[in-house]
C-alpha cells in the first residue's frame, strides 16, 4: 500500500521503517530538511531493538504534496500542539478518499484534521497513541524497543476513533490494509479517553519535580515511581474511568492500570525493553517543565478530559490539580490555553456533542 | 530573669529551653513521654550548639508532670506541632488560672483562638491570655538525647494576642524573652504570616518520588528548585490575597524572599535559611540518627497541610478568594498521604470562627 508518514521525531521514523519492512510503499515527510539531512539524503535508517536492520524508505522529503499525493493512508504522528498547523498545511494537498490519522494520546486530533480537511472529502481518524516507542540513538540510528500490536486490546482498548464516527467502516477498511485486525472505538472521544499518557506522564513529572531539575540521571519512570506515585496515578486513572462511564462509553482498562499498579513496581517491569533505552536517553535529554509530558499530556490531554467532565457534571479534582500545577510551572493557565471540546467546536450538551461526534457538523459547516 | 514554662519535648522545646536558660531565665520544661526524654528528666541539662552559641543549659526543672510546671510560672510556651495542641489543651486547661499567658510558637493556624474557645467552654474565665507567633523562633533539630542544634534563628516573628486588645499589656513581657516578637494586629494576622503551610506541603508533594526512593530528604536542602519555588509562589499569592481580604497589610513575608541569600530586610522571617542549613548540615545528621523515616506521613503534610493550608483555603473561599493552587496541593497531598485533609483538617468552622472579615476582626480584638 502507498502510505505517507509525516513528522520528524523518532516515533514517526519508527513507523515509516516498520511499515516499510511490512512491504508498504512508505513516503516520509519532515518539515525541517536540515535537521534530518541524514535521512533526507540517504532515505536509510538503521534500527536497533525490536527491528535490527537498516531500512530504506521509498522516499524522504520536505515536499508535502509529493508524499500525500496517491497515498491511501497519511499518518500524522505529531504531538497535539502541532496538529493545527499541520492540518492547515494539509488542506491544499488532501484529496477525497484519503485517510488522515493522528496518534497523539491527548485525543481529538481527528477533529482538528476534520475542521481543516472536511471539505476535501478526506477521511479523518485517530489512534489512541502511537504503537511505537522509539528514541534517537544518533544520526542515522533509531532505537525501537517497542512495537505494540495495534489489534491487541491490551494496548489499544477499544481501538481507532473516526471523526465523524459514521465513517468508521471506511476508515477501518483503509487502515486494515496497514494494520490488519485493527478495530474501532465508539467515536473519536471514546478513543481519546482510552489513552494512558495523560494519566501517567504529568503525575510522574509533578511528583518528581526537584529531581528532574537537579539530576541528569533521574528517570521518573524508574527512580521516581514509588508507592505514593502509584497511588496518585491509580486515582487519576479512576477519574478517567468515571469519565468514560459518565459519557456512556465502555470503561476500558489502560495498560497503565492493568500492569503498572497491579503488582508491578516500575514502568519498566511492564516494558523491560524500555529500561535500557530510557537510562541512556536520560543522559542526553534532561526533562524539564516544558517537556511534552506537561505541555502536551496535561495541557491538551487532561484539559480535554476536564472539559468533557464539565459537560456531564463530573468532578475530576485530581486531574484538575495536576493541570493547575502543570500550568503554574509553565506560567500559563492550561485550562484556558489547552484543548477543550469547545475549542474544537464541539459545543452543547452531551447529546449534542455525541451527535456531532457521530455525524460531524454537516455539509457546508 | 523570668520564670517560664516550655511545654513539649519537640526539637523546638529543647532549643527554647536551652536558649532561654542560657539567657538567664528560669525554665521549667514539660515533656509527656518519660521514656523518650529520660536523659533530660534525669540530668535537667540540655547542651546547645549552633548559631545562638554553645553551652550546657541547667534547667530550673524538667518534669513529666504538667501540673508541677504550670504552677511554677505565669508564661507558658507551646513549641509543639499544632496537630498536638488539642491533646495538650485537654490536660492543660484545667490547670490554668487567671494571669497565665499561653503562647503557641507557632499556633498555625489559630491555636490561640481555639484554646480560648475551649477554655471558655470549660468555665475558665477571661483571666487567661492566649497568643501565637508566626513561627518557631528557630530552625532546629535535636542531635542527641539531650543535645540540640540551632541552624538558624528567626529575624522577625509576628505575634498575635487573643484578645488583641491585651496586646500592649502582654507584649512587653514576651519581647523581654524574645526580642524578635513583633506585635501583629491579632492572632490571625500573625498566623497568616507563617510560611510552613506554603513551603512544606508543596515541597513534599513535588518531591514525592525522591522522598520515597531516597528516604533521606531535607526539604530546604534537597527539595527546592526554580520550579518548586514557582508553585510555592502561586500558592503563597493566595495566602497574601486572603490577608488582604481580611484587611491585614504588609509585611507579608512573601515566599520569594524566603530563600533569598543574605536577606536582611523586613520581608523574610528567617534570613539565610538555605545558607545556614547547608553550612551546618545538622539536619542531615538528625535525619539519620533521630527521626525514623515517616514517608508521606511526615508532619510537613499531616500538620502543615491539615492545620495550615486547609485553613487558608477554607477561610479564603468563605471570603470569596479563589485558591486553585492551594486546592491542587491539598488534593494531591490527600492521595499521597492517604488522608482526607479537606474533611479532617482545621477550618474556621472547626475552631468556631464565624462571620465576615469585619466580624472576625472584631471578635479577635474584643474576645468572645
Amino acid at each position: 500500500m502507498k502510505v505517507a508518514v509525516l513528522g520528524g521525531g523518532p516515533g514517526s521514523i519508527a513507523m515509516a521503517g516498520h511499515l516499510t519492512t511490512l512491504g508498504h510503499d512508505v513516503r516520509f515527510w519532515a518539515r525541517n530538511r536540515t535537521k534530518l539531512s541524514w535521512l533526507m539524503d540517504s532515505k536509510r535508517v538503521r534500527f536497533t531493538g525490536a527491528l535490527t536492520e537498516t531500512v530504506e524508505l521509498a522516499s524522504a522529503t520536505d515536499d508535502l504534496a509529493a508524499v500525500v499525493e496517491g497515498s491511501s493512508v497519511v499518518f500524522v504522528p505529531l504531538p497535539a500542539p502541532a496538529h493545527e498547523d499541520m492540518a492547515e498545511r494539509l488542506k491544499p494537498v488532501a484529496r477525497s478518499g484519503q485517510l488522515f490519522l493522528t496518534s497523539s494520546m491527548s485525543g481529538l486530533g481527528s477533529v482538528v484534521l476534520s475542521r481543516a480537511l472536511g471539505s476535501t472529502g478526506a477521511l479523518t481518524a485517530e489512534l489512541p497513541g502511537l504503537p511505537y516507542g522509539a528514541r534517537f540513538e544518533g544520526d542515522g540510528v533509531v532505537n525501537l524497543p517497542l512495537i505494540a500490536d495495534i489489534s491487541s486490546s491490551n494496548v489499544y482498548g477499544r481501538g481507532v476513533g473516526a471523526f465523524p464516527s459514521v465513517t468508521l467502516p471506511e476508515v477501518l477498511e483503509h487502515l486494515s490494509g496497514v494494520y490488519p485486525g485493527v478495530y474501532g472505538a465508539e467515536d473519536s472521544l471514546a478513543c481519546a479517553f482510552q489513552a494512558w499518557g495523560p494519566v501517567l506522564h504529568p503525575a510522574l513529572m509533578i511528583l518528581n519535580l526537584t529531581s528532574i531539575e537537579n539530576f541528569c540521571f533521574w528517570d521518573p519512570h524508574e527512580e521516581g515511581t514509588t508507592p505514593s506515585v502509584f497511588r496518585l496515578v491509580k486515582a487519576l486513572d479512576m477519574e478517567r474511568e468515571a469519565l468514560q462511564a459518565a459519557w456512556g462509553y465502555r470503561v476500558t482498562q489502560t495498560r497503565v492500570a492493568k500492569d503498572y499498579y497491579e503488582g508491578h513496581i516500575k514502568v519498566y517491569d511492564t516494558w523491560p525493553n524500555f529500561r535500557d533505552l530510557m537510562t541512556r536517553w536520560a543522559w542526553k535529554d534532561r526533562l524539564d517543565v516544558s517537556h511534552r509530558y506537561l505541555t502536551e499530556d496535561a495541557k491538551f490531554g487532561m484539559v480535554l478530559r476536564l472539559s468533557a467532565a464539565r459537560v456531564v457534571g463530573l468532578e475530576m479534582p485530581l486531574t484538575e490539580a495536576i493541570v493547575r500545577i502543570g500550568g503554574a510551572l509553565n506560567e500559563e493557565d492550561f485550562s484556558r490555553t489547552g484543548r477543550t471540546l469547545e475549542s474544537l467546536g464541539l459545543v452543547g450538551d452531551k447529546r449534542q456533542v455525541l451527535d456531532t461526534l457521530k455525524n460531524g457538523w454537516g455539509e457546508g459547516s | 530573669m523570668t520564670a517560664v514554662g516550655v511545654l513539649g519535648g519537640s526539637n523546638g522545646g529543647y532549643a527554647m529551653s536551652a536558649d532561654l536558660t542560657l539567657r538567664g531565665h528560669d525554665v521549667h520544661f514539660y515533656v509527656r513521654d518519660r521514656q523518650r526524654h529520660e536523659a533530660v528528666l534525669t540530668s535537667h541539662q540540655i547542651a546547645l550548639t549552633g548559631v545562638l552559641g554553645s553551652g550546657s543549659a541547667p534547667l530550673a526543672s524538667a518534669s513529666s508532670e504538667l501540673a508541677s510546671v504550670v504552677s511554677e510560672v505565669e508564661i507558658l510556651f507551646v513549641p509543639l506541632p499544632s496537630s498536638h495542641h488539642r491533646g495538650l489543651l485537654d490536660s492543660l486547661l484545667p490547670l490554668l488560672a487567671p494571669g497565665h499567658v499561653v503562647v503557641f510558637t507557632p499556633g498555625t493556624i489559630l491555636s490561640s483562638f481555639m484554646a480560648a474557645g475551649l477554655a471558655r467552654a470549660t468555665g475558665i474565665g477571661d483571666g487567661v491570655t492566649f497568643a501565637e507567633s508566626a513561627t518557631l523562633p528557630y530552625g532546629t533539630r535535636r542531635t542527641g538525647p539531650s543535645r540540640v542544634n540551632v541552624n538558624c534563628g528567626v529575624t522577625y516573628n509576628p505575634l498575635g494576642v487573643f484578645p488583641a486588645r491585651r496586646t500592649e499589656e502582654v507584649m512587653p513581657r514576651l519581647t523581654e524573652l524574645f526580642s524578635t516578637f513583633l506585635p501583629a494586629t491579632d492572632c490571625l494576622d500573625a498566623a497568616l504570616n507563617n510560611q510552613s503551610p506554603i513551603t512544606q506541603p508543596a515541597g513534599m508533594v513535588l518531591n514525592t518520588g525522591y522522598i520515597e526512593n531516597v528516604r533521606d530528604f531535607h526539604l530546604h536542602r534537597d527539595g527546592v528548585t526554580t520550579s518548586v519555588l514557582r508553585v510555592e509562589e502561586e500558592v503563597d499569592a493566595e495566602r497574601v490575597a486572603l490577608r488582604r481580604a481580611m484587611g491585614y497589610q504588609a509585611p507579608d513575608y512573601p515566599m520569594k524572599e524566603f530563600y533569598r541569600p543574605g536577606s536582611t530586610n523586613d520581608r523574610a522571617l528567617f534570613s539565610n535559611v538555605i545558607q545556614e542549613v547547608n553550612e551546618t548540615g545538622d539536619y542531615e545528621e538528625f535525619y539519620e540518627t533521630y527521626m525514623p523515616y515517616e514517608g508521606m506521613n511526615h508532619r510537613y503534610l499531616t500538620e502543615a497541610c491539615a492545620e495550615g493550608l486547609v485553613f487558608i483555603k477554607a477561610l479564603a473561599n468563605r471570603l470569596g478568594v479563589p485558591t486553585p493552587n492551594s486546592d491542587a496541593i491539598i488534593q494531591l497531598a490527600s492521595v499521597i498521604s492517604q488522608r482526607d485533609y479537606l474533611a479532617t483538617g482545621r477550618t474556621p468552622e472547626s475552631v468556631c470562627l464565624v462571620g465576615t472579615s469585619d466580624e472576625i476582626r472584631t471578635t479577635l480584638f474584643e474576645g468572645m
